[in-house]
Protein backbone atom coordinates (compact mmCIF):
# COMPACT_ATOMS: atom_id res chain seq x y z
CA UNK A 1 0.00 0.00 0.00
CA UNK A 2 1.52 3.13 -0.94
CA UNK A 3 1.23 6.65 0.39
CA UNK A 4 -1.59 7.86 -1.58
CA UNK A 5 -3.53 4.78 -1.13
CA UNK A 6 -3.21 4.62 2.54
CA UNK A 7 -3.55 8.58 2.66
CA UNK A 8 -7.21 7.78 0.83
CA UNK A 9 -8.06 4.87 3.67
CA UNK A 10 -7.53 7.32 7.01
CA UNK A 11 -11.17 8.95 6.96
CA UNK A 12 -12.62 5.01 6.72
CA UNK A 13 -10.06 3.74 8.98
CA UNK A 14 -10.72 6.49 11.72
CA UNK A 15 -14.66 6.27 11.15
CA UNK A 16 -14.14 2.38 11.57
CA UNK A 17 -15.74 1.84 8.14
CA UNK A 18 -12.58 -0.50 6.65
CA UNK A 19 -13.50 -4.45 6.88
CA UNK A 20 -11.17 -5.84 9.71
CA UNK A 21 -8.63 -7.00 7.14
CA UNK A 22 -8.05 -3.89 5.29
CA UNK A 23 -7.79 -2.25 8.76
CA UNK A 24 -5.36 -4.26 9.27
CA UNK A 25 -3.31 -3.89 6.31
CA UNK A 26 -3.62 -0.16 6.76
CA UNK A 27 -2.33 -0.45 10.53
CA UNK A 28 0.83 -2.39 9.28
CA UNK A 29 1.47 0.53 6.45
CA UNK A 30 1.36 3.42 9.18
CA UNK A 31 4.15 1.94 10.66
CA UNK A 32 6.26 2.92 7.67
CA UNK A 33 4.35 6.25 6.33
CA UNK A 34 5.10 9.29 9.49
CA UNK A 35 4.26 11.39 7.33
CA UNK A 36 0.19 9.66 7.28
CA UNK A 37 0.34 8.79 10.47
CA UNK A 38 0.84 12.47 11.35
CA UNK A 39 -2.21 12.97 9.17
CA UNK A 40 -4.28 10.55 11.00
CA UNK A 41 -3.20 12.10 14.24
CA UNK A 42 -4.13 15.43 12.77
CA UNK A 43 -7.39 13.89 11.94
CA UNK A 44 -8.08 12.23 15.19
CA UNK A 45 -7.17 15.78 16.77
CA UNK A 46 -10.35 17.52 14.14
CA UNK A 47 -12.64 14.47 15.07
CA UNK A 48 -12.48 15.38 18.58
CA UNK A 49 -12.53 18.90 18.54
CA UNK A 50 -15.98 18.99 16.33
CA UNK A 51 -17.01 16.31 18.59
CA UNK A 52 -16.53 18.86 21.49
CA UNK A 53 -17.91 21.32 19.25
CA UNK A 54 -21.07 20.49 18.78
CA UNK A 55 -21.76 18.41 22.29
CA UNK A 56 -20.11 21.29 24.47
CA UNK A 57 -22.80 24.35 23.98
CA UNK A 58 -25.59 21.45 24.72
CA UNK A 59 -24.20 19.53 27.52
CA UNK A 60 -26.25 21.45 30.64
CA UNK A 61 -29.08 22.25 28.62
CA UNK A 62 -31.89 20.84 30.68
CA UNK A 63 -34.31 18.25 28.77
CA UNK A 64 -36.27 17.06 31.43
CA UNK A 65 -39.33 18.61 30.30
CA UNK A 66 -39.25 17.73 26.74
CA UNK A 67 -41.96 14.49 27.04
CA UNK A 68 -44.32 16.46 28.92
CA UNK A 69 -44.12 19.53 26.36
CA UNK A 70 -44.46 16.93 23.60
CA UNK A 71 -47.65 15.31 24.81
CA UNK A 72 -48.93 18.68 25.91
CA UNK A 73 -48.45 19.70 22.19
CA UNK A 74 -50.04 16.54 21.37
CA UNK A 75 -53.58 17.01 23.12
CA UNK A 76 -53.76 20.59 22.25
CA UNK A 77 -53.60 19.68 18.62
CA UNK A 78 -55.98 16.72 18.72
CA UNK A 79 -58.41 19.20 20.85
CA UNK A 80 -58.06 21.20 17.62
CA UNK A 81 -58.48 18.50 15.35
CA UNK A 82 -61.81 17.13 17.13
CA UNK A 83 -63.38 20.97 17.51
CA UNK A 84 -62.86 21.11 13.85
CA UNK A 85 -64.36 17.91 12.84
CA UNK A 86 -66.96 18.66 15.17
CA UNK A 87 -68.32 21.19 13.83
CA UNK A 88 -70.99 20.69 11.15
CA UNK A 89 -70.80 21.04 7.74
CA UNK A 90 -72.16 23.93 5.62
CA UNK A 91 -75.63 21.88 4.78
CA UNK A 92 -76.28 21.22 8.66
CA UNK A 93 -75.83 24.71 9.70
CA UNK A 94 -77.89 26.51 6.92
CA UNK A 95 -80.78 23.74 8.37
CA UNK A 96 -80.28 24.46 11.76
CA UNK A 97 -80.24 28.05 11.56
CA UNK A 98 -83.59 27.92 9.10
CA UNK A 99 -85.29 25.59 11.62
CA UNK A 100 -84.21 27.96 14.40
CA UNK A 101 -86.26 31.24 12.08
CA UNK A 102 -88.96 29.10 11.32
CA UNK A 103 -89.18 28.38 15.22
CA UNK A 104 -89.17 32.62 16.26
CA UNK A 105 -85.72 32.31 17.40
CA UNK A 106 -84.34 34.68 15.26
CA UNK A 107 -87.31 37.17 15.26
CA UNK A 108 -85.37 40.30 13.37
CA UNK A 109 -84.50 37.81 10.72
CA UNK A 110 -88.25 37.27 10.40
CA UNK A 111 -89.07 40.48 10.68
CA UNK A 112 -86.14 41.62 7.96
CA UNK A 113 -87.54 38.45 5.65
CA UNK A 114 -91.66 40.40 5.96
CA UNK A 115 -89.99 43.42 5.22
CA UNK A 116 -88.11 42.00 1.87
CA UNK A 117 -91.54 39.87 0.99
CA UNK A 118 -93.59 43.35 1.03
CA UNK A 119 -90.95 44.82 -0.70
CA UNK A 120 -90.72 42.82 -3.34
CA UNK A 121 -94.99 42.45 -3.83
CA UNK A 122 -94.93 46.40 -3.87
CA UNK A 123 -91.74 46.38 -6.52
CA UNK A 124 -93.91 43.59 -8.54
CA UNK A 125 -97.28 45.11 -7.98
CA UNK A 126 -96.13 47.85 -10.50
CA UNK A 127 -95.22 51.37 -8.34
CA UNK A 128 -96.38 54.21 -7.39
CA UNK A 129 -100.43 53.40 -7.30
CA UNK A 130 -100.81 50.45 -5.42
CA UNK A 131 -101.22 52.01 -2.02
CA UNK A 132 -101.91 50.12 1.24
CA UNK A 133 -105.67 49.99 1.42
CA UNK A 134 -106.12 50.54 -2.21
CA UNK A 135 -105.59 47.28 -4.15
CA UNK A 136 -107.95 45.23 -2.59
CA UNK A 137 -111.45 47.04 -4.40
CA UNK A 138 -112.07 48.77 -7.38
CA UNK A 139 -111.56 52.37 -7.06
CA UNK A 140 -113.99 55.24 -8.91
CA UNK A 141 -111.85 55.76 -12.04
CA UNK A 142 -111.41 52.64 -12.31
CA UNK A 143 -115.16 51.63 -12.54
CA UNK A 144 -115.63 54.96 -15.08
CA UNK A 145 -112.89 53.00 -17.27
CA UNK A 146 -115.09 50.08 -17.33
CA UNK A 147 -118.24 51.44 -17.84
CA UNK A 148 -117.32 54.14 -19.66
CA UNK A 149 -114.94 54.76 -22.81
CA UNK A 150 -111.60 53.44 -22.25
CA UNK A 151 -110.25 56.79 -20.94
CA UNK A 152 -109.45 58.39 -17.86
CA UNK A 153 -111.63 61.28 -16.99
CA UNK A 154 -110.35 64.94 -16.87
CA UNK A 155 -110.65 66.68 -13.21
CA UNK A 156 -114.18 67.72 -13.24
CA UNK A 157 -115.57 65.99 -16.26
CA UNK A 158 -118.82 64.81 -15.52
CA UNK A 159 -120.23 61.87 -17.17
CA UNK A 160 -123.48 60.41 -17.56
CA UNK A 161 -123.74 57.01 -17.48
CA UNK A 162 -126.89 55.45 -19.13
CA UNK A 163 -127.25 52.25 -16.15
CA UNK A 164 -130.59 52.00 -15.48
CA UNK A 165 -131.25 55.91 -14.54
CA UNK A 166 -129.94 55.67 -11.09
CA UNK A 167 -129.38 58.60 -8.68
CA UNK A 168 -126.88 58.95 -6.24
CA UNK A 169 -128.62 59.43 -3.27
CA UNK A 170 -125.12 59.53 -1.10
CA UNK A 171 -121.91 59.58 -1.24
CA UNK A 172 -118.66 59.48 0.84
CA UNK A 173 -115.40 59.62 0.12
CA UNK A 174 -112.59 57.98 2.94
CA UNK A 175 -108.88 57.79 2.35
CA UNK A 176 -109.62 57.28 -1.74
CA UNK A 177 -112.50 55.22 -1.27
CA UNK A 178 -115.61 56.45 -2.16
CA UNK A 179 -119.05 54.76 -1.21
CA UNK A 180 -122.11 55.23 -3.87
CA UNK A 181 -126.05 54.70 -3.30
CA UNK A 182 -127.98 54.80 -5.64
CA UNK A 183 -131.64 55.16 -5.65
CA UNK A 184 -132.59 52.87 -8.41
CA UNK A 185 -136.22 53.83 -7.73
CA UNK A 186 -135.68 56.84 -10.17
CA UNK A 187 -135.62 56.14 -13.65
CA UNK A 188 -135.13 60.09 -14.59
CA UNK A 189 -132.07 60.05 -12.76
CA UNK A 190 -128.93 59.90 -14.32
CA UNK A 191 -126.17 58.41 -12.55
CA UNK A 192 -123.27 60.80 -12.05
CA UNK A 193 -119.93 59.95 -11.38
CA UNK A 194 -117.14 61.83 -9.70
CA UNK A 195 -113.82 61.54 -11.12
CA UNK A 196 -111.29 61.44 -8.04
CA UNK A 197 -107.52 61.61 -8.30
CA UNK A 198 -105.54 60.20 -5.57
CA UNK A 199 -104.37 62.99 -2.84
CA UNK A 200 -107.32 64.87 -4.07
CA UNK A 201 -110.75 64.94 -1.46
CA UNK A 202 -114.01 64.63 -2.91
CA UNK A 203 -116.36 66.86 -3.02
CA UNK A 204 -119.84 66.40 -4.21
CA UNK A 205 -121.08 67.99 -6.76
CA UNK A 206 -123.86 70.90 -6.67
CA UNK A 207 -127.22 69.88 -5.71
CA UNK A 208 -126.12 66.98 -3.61
CA UNK B 1 -10.70 -3.57 15.70
CA UNK B 2 -12.39 -5.38 18.70
CA UNK B 3 -14.25 -2.27 19.78
CA UNK B 4 -15.43 -1.85 16.56
CA UNK B 5 -16.57 -4.70 16.26
CA UNK B 6 -18.42 -4.06 19.70
CA UNK B 7 -19.50 -1.11 18.87
CA UNK B 8 -21.61 -2.79 15.78
CA UNK B 9 -22.59 -5.50 17.85
CA UNK B 10 -23.91 -2.86 20.60
CA UNK B 11 -25.74 -1.27 17.73
CA UNK B 12 -27.54 -3.96 16.71
CA UNK B 13 -28.72 -3.93 19.91
CA UNK B 14 -29.89 -0.40 20.22
CA UNK B 15 -31.89 -0.93 16.82
CA UNK B 16 -33.50 -4.01 18.16
CA UNK B 17 -34.61 -2.44 21.73
CA UNK B 18 -35.81 0.70 19.17
CA UNK B 19 -37.84 -1.50 16.97
CA UNK B 20 -39.68 -3.25 20.13
CA UNK B 21 -40.56 0.51 21.87
CA UNK B 22 -41.77 1.29 18.42
CA UNK B 23 -43.86 -1.34 18.47
CA UNK B 24 -45.46 -1.12 21.72
CA UNK B 25 -45.68 2.58 20.87
CA UNK B 26 -47.84 2.04 17.77
CA UNK B 27 -50.10 -0.26 19.91
CA UNK B 28 -50.79 3.09 22.60
CA UNK B 29 -48.18 2.25 25.23
CA UNK B 30 -47.76 5.17 26.10
CA UNK B 31 -44.37 4.02 28.11
CA UNK B 32 -42.70 2.86 25.05
CA UNK B 33 -42.70 6.05 23.62
CA UNK B 34 -41.97 8.11 26.47
CA UNK B 35 -38.65 5.74 26.70
CA UNK B 36 -38.30 6.70 22.78
CA UNK B 37 -38.38 10.38 23.56
CA UNK B 38 -35.57 10.32 26.23
CA UNK B 39 -33.21 7.97 24.54
CA UNK B 40 -33.46 10.59 21.61
CA UNK B 41 -34.25 13.68 23.38
CA UNK B 42 -30.42 14.74 23.66
CA UNK B 43 -29.45 13.79 20.15
CA UNK B 44 -32.65 15.44 18.29
CA UNK B 45 -31.79 18.21 20.37
CA UNK B 46 -28.19 18.33 19.62
CA UNK B 47 -28.51 17.87 15.94
CA UNK B 48 -30.91 20.65 16.37
CA UNK B 49 -29.04 23.23 18.13
CA UNK B 50 -26.55 22.44 15.70
CA UNK B 51 -28.32 23.24 12.66
CA UNK B 52 -30.42 26.24 13.89
CA UNK B 53 -27.76 27.86 16.43
CA UNK B 54 -30.52 28.51 19.16
CA UNK B 55 -31.46 27.21 22.21
CA UNK B 56 -35.12 28.16 22.15
CA UNK B 57 -35.75 27.10 18.67
CA UNK B 58 -33.78 23.53 19.08
CA UNK B 59 -36.08 22.75 21.57
CA UNK B 60 -38.64 23.45 19.91
CA UNK B 61 -38.26 22.14 16.80
CA UNK B 62 -37.02 19.04 19.03
CA UNK B 63 -40.63 18.92 20.35
CA UNK B 64 -42.19 19.30 17.13
CA UNK B 65 -39.83 16.58 15.54
CA UNK B 66 -40.84 14.18 18.56
CA UNK B 67 -44.72 15.23 17.53
CA UNK B 68 -44.42 14.33 14.05
CA UNK B 69 -42.65 11.15 15.09
CA UNK B 70 -46.06 10.32 17.52
CA UNK B 71 -47.77 11.63 14.61
CA UNK B 72 -46.35 8.89 11.87
CA UNK B 73 -45.01 6.18 14.04
CA UNK B 74 -47.99 3.97 12.30
CA UNK B 75 -46.01 4.42 9.23
CA UNK B 76 -42.55 3.52 10.35
CA UNK B 77 -42.02 0.27 8.29
CA UNK B 78 -38.50 -0.57 9.64
CA UNK B 79 -37.09 -0.41 6.58
CA UNK B 80 -34.54 1.67 7.50
CA UNK B 81 -32.85 2.53 11.29
CA UNK B 82 -35.21 3.81 13.93
CA UNK B 83 -32.92 6.79 14.44
CA UNK B 84 -31.88 6.96 10.66
CA UNK B 85 -36.21 8.49 9.89
CA UNK B 86 -35.68 10.24 13.40
CA UNK B 87 -32.82 12.02 12.00
CA UNK B 88 -34.47 12.77 8.63
CA UNK B 89 -37.34 14.50 10.49
CA UNK B 90 -35.27 16.55 12.70
CA UNK B 91 -33.35 17.62 9.72
CA UNK B 92 -36.65 18.23 7.57
CA UNK B 93 -37.64 20.35 10.41
CA UNK B 94 -34.71 22.18 10.59
CA UNK B 95 -34.33 23.10 7.40
CA UNK B 96 -38.10 24.72 7.27
CA UNK B 97 -37.45 26.75 10.18
CA UNK B 98 -33.75 28.19 8.61
CA UNK B 99 -36.22 29.13 5.68
CA UNK B 100 -38.32 30.59 7.38
CA UNK B 101 -36.63 32.69 9.54
CA UNK B 102 -34.48 33.36 6.43
CA UNK B 103 -31.49 33.09 8.16
CA UNK B 104 -28.91 31.12 5.69
CA UNK B 105 -25.53 31.67 5.52
CA UNK B 106 -23.22 31.89 2.69
CA UNK B 107 -20.16 30.07 3.59
CA UNK B 108 -18.06 28.51 0.50
CA UNK B 109 -17.41 25.25 0.32
CA UNK B 110 -16.12 22.77 -2.81
CA UNK B 111 -16.86 19.22 -2.61
CA UNK B 112 -14.63 18.60 -5.07
CA UNK B 113 -11.41 19.59 -4.15
CA UNK B 114 -9.30 16.22 -3.82
CA UNK B 115 -8.15 14.41 -0.86
CA UNK B 116 -4.59 15.13 -1.46
CA UNK B 117 -5.05 18.13 0.43
CA UNK B 118 -4.88 16.48 3.50
CA UNK B 119 -4.97 17.84 7.15
CA UNK B 120 -1.22 18.57 7.57
CA UNK B 121 -0.99 20.65 4.27
CA UNK B 122 -2.55 23.37 6.60
CA UNK B 123 -2.84 25.12 9.32
CA UNK B 124 -3.31 22.18 12.07
CA UNK B 125 -4.99 22.02 15.59
CA UNK B 126 -1.51 20.26 16.53
CA UNK B 127 0.36 23.66 16.60
CA UNK B 128 -1.84 25.64 18.07
CA UNK B 129 -0.91 23.32 21.06
CA UNK B 130 -4.46 22.40 22.29
CA UNK B 131 -3.83 18.79 21.38
CA UNK B 132 -7.70 17.46 23.66
CA UNK B 133 -10.15 19.15 23.59
CA UNK B 134 -11.33 17.91 26.62
CA UNK B 135 -8.46 18.59 28.19
CA UNK B 136 -8.89 22.52 27.18
CA UNK B 137 -12.73 22.79 27.27
CA UNK B 138 -12.99 24.34 30.93
CA UNK B 139 -11.68 27.37 28.90
CA UNK B 140 -14.51 29.28 27.74
CA UNK B 141 -12.30 30.79 25.47
CA UNK B 142 -12.02 27.64 23.57
CA UNK B 143 -15.46 26.61 23.50
CA UNK B 144 -16.23 30.04 22.03
CA UNK B 145 -14.01 29.05 19.13
CA UNK B 146 -15.16 25.88 18.69
CA UNK B 147 -18.55 26.88 18.61
CA UNK B 148 -17.91 30.20 16.03
CA UNK B 149 -15.80 27.66 13.93
CA UNK B 150 -18.71 24.86 13.48
CA UNK B 151 -20.82 28.21 12.47
CA UNK B 152 -18.84 28.74 9.44
CA UNK B 153 -19.69 25.64 8.08
CA UNK B 154 -22.33 25.32 5.44
CA UNK B 155 -25.37 23.46 6.21
CA UNK B 156 -24.50 20.67 4.16
CA UNK B 157 -20.87 20.44 6.13
CA UNK B 158 -22.70 21.16 9.42
CA UNK B 159 -25.21 18.44 9.01
CA UNK B 160 -22.59 15.71 8.02
CA UNK B 161 -20.25 16.38 10.86
CA UNK B 162 -23.37 16.71 13.42
CA UNK B 163 -24.79 13.36 12.22
CA UNK B 164 -21.23 11.84 12.16
CA UNK B 165 -20.53 12.66 15.62
CA UNK B 166 -23.71 12.86 17.53
CA UNK B 167 -24.85 8.89 17.25
CA UNK B 168 -21.63 8.03 15.22
CA UNK B 169 -24.00 7.03 11.66
CA UNK B 170 -22.42 4.89 9.30
CA UNK B 171 -21.17 6.07 5.99
CA UNK B 172 -24.23 3.81 4.84
CA UNK B 173 -26.88 5.46 7.23
CA UNK B 174 -25.74 9.16 6.64
CA UNK B 175 -26.35 8.11 2.92
CA UNK B 176 -29.42 6.88 3.70
CA UNK B 177 -30.61 9.83 6.27
CA UNK B 178 -29.06 12.26 3.74
CA UNK B 179 -29.92 10.70 0.13
CA UNK B 180 -27.39 10.66 -1.20
CA UNK B 181 -24.44 8.23 -2.64
CA UNK B 182 -21.87 6.94 -0.09
CA UNK B 183 -19.40 8.71 -2.30
CA UNK B 184 -20.64 11.95 -1.74
CA UNK B 185 -21.12 11.25 2.11
CA UNK B 186 -17.02 10.10 2.10
CA UNK B 187 -16.37 13.43 0.38
CA UNK B 188 -18.50 15.92 2.74
CA UNK B 189 -17.49 14.60 5.62
CA UNK B 190 -13.61 15.16 4.55
CA UNK B 191 -14.22 18.28 3.47
CA UNK B 192 -16.60 19.41 6.51
CA UNK B 193 -13.48 17.99 8.75
CA UNK B 194 -11.31 20.18 6.69
CA UNK B 195 -13.42 23.36 6.72
CA UNK B 196 -14.06 22.92 10.55
CA UNK B 197 -10.28 22.38 10.80
CA UNK B 198 -8.97 25.56 9.59
CA UNK B 199 -11.70 27.90 10.61
CA UNK B 200 -10.55 26.47 14.17
CA UNK B 201 -6.92 26.81 13.58
CA UNK B 202 -7.62 30.50 12.21
CA UNK B 203 -9.59 30.98 15.69
CA UNK B 204 -6.55 29.66 18.17
CA UNK B 205 -3.69 31.59 16.27
CA UNK B 206 -5.69 34.95 17.11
Amino acid sequence: MNSIELKEMLMPYLDGELQPTVALEVEKALANHPECRAELEEMTRVSAFSREAIFAPVASVNLAGVYDGVMARIAAEDKALAKAAARPGVWTRASTWLSEVVRFERPMVLVGMAAALLGAVVLLSGGDDAVPGMSSGPSVADSVEKEGPKRRGAEGEVKAVARGGVFVEKLEAQKGKAFIDFDQNDPEAPMVLWHVMDGEGIQAPKGL
Amino acid sequence: MASTWRAALANQDEKAIDQALVERAVQGDKKAFRQLVERYQRKVYTIAFGVVRNPDTALDVTQDAFVKIHRNLANFKGDSSFYTWVYRIVLNLCIDRKRREARQAEVDYDDAISHGEGFTNGPTLASTGIDNPAQAVHRKELVEHMDRALATLSEEHKTILLLREVDGLSYEELAETLDVPKGTVMSRLFHARKNFQKSLSRYLKQ
